[in-house]
């Protein structure tokens, strides 16, 4: 078998250190992406290789600058693609593991951005729960009372999602210094 | 942004801050940048791409640098007054903090 498909990796690795190293395994063991793209998220792609020793780096960058991309590339680093505003960098190395953020001030950073963005999905899912919440309150003062299994049904996927973004904030916030 | 505000933001510097900004009295790129303070440390730091991109965002943003040219996709940057006169100040207050040290040992 020489390709592997693995379902909501990102989903599975929300901390950026982790998703790094989980694909850096992956790349050792023969496990490797010709690219990332939007929907990376959810499906990925491996195609088996000879084992390669990757540095991946995950960095989010809702607004990059014109440079960005160019300061990478003279760094030496790939760009594999984007998912959203996450940009997935790679660099093949020997000896020491070369890193993109360098002290733990940009480290931090890093990962602020990755929670806040989780953060701000997270409040307008929320938001999206109350209001259905409401709905079902002013339904049942005026007592009409048809539709409302269904949206119960919506506030109960809300929220749900909105408790597992929750999730991933705290884990994130957990791991903010790696 | 006044100095004071200025101040407030950047002092005290980490040490990456302060040798980037440093290293920007000449016109330089990311990747100079990078090099100069490898030089400058005898190796001790070699800065990122992230990390460097990060703090020529923030330093361009509050005006204590400015993107000089631009040329093979490479953008060079070099410090304005007000980040030499913030670069100044942590120079001072460094300065402080070594003769207090230097007491002690």
């Amino acid at each position: 078998m020489d390709k592997k498909t693995v379902w909501f990796a990102l989903f599975r690795n929300v901390v950026p250190a982790d998703y790094e190293s989980w694909m850096e395994k992956l790349a050792s063991e023969g496990w490797n992406v010709n690219k990332i793209g939007q929907f990376s998220s959810i499906k990925m792609t491996f195609n088996k290789t000879s084992p390669k020793k990757y540095r991946y780096v995950f960095d989010l960058n809702a607004f990059p600058r014109k440079d960005y991309i160019d300061i990478y590339k003279q760094f030496g680093w790939e760009l594999v693609g984007k998912m959203s505003s996450c940009f997935v960098w790679r660099k093949e190395y020997e000896g020491v593991r070369p890193e993109s953020f360098t002290d733990k001030e940009s480290i931090i950073k890093r990962n602020k951005r990755t929670r806040n963005a989780v953060a701000a999905c997270m409040i307008l899912l929320l938001a999206g729960t109350l209001g259905t919440l409401a709905g079902i309150g002013i339904k049942i003062y005026f007592g009409k009372t048809g539709g409302i299994p269904e949206l119960v049904l919506q506030a109960v996927f809300l929220g749900t999602v909105s408790y597992y973004l929750w999730r991933v904030v705290a884990k994130i916030q957990q791991s903010i210094e790696r | 942004m006044s100095i004071d505000k200025l101040k407030k933001r950047f002092i005290p510097m980490s040490e990456t801050m302060f040798y980037i900004l440093s290293s920007l009295n000449e016109e330089r790129h990311g990747y100079g940048i990078m090099q100069y303070v490898q030089k400058l440390t005898n190796g001790r730091i070699i800065l990122g791409a992230g990390t460097i991109y990060q703090s020529i965002s923030k330093l361009e943003q509050d005006g204590l640098i400015i993107p000089t040219k631009e040329y093979e996709r490479k953008k060079e940057y070099i410090i304005t007054d007000s980040g030499r006169e913030i670069l100044r100040l942590e120079a001072v207050r460094i300065c402080e903090l070594y003769l207090i040290a230097k007491e002690l040992v």
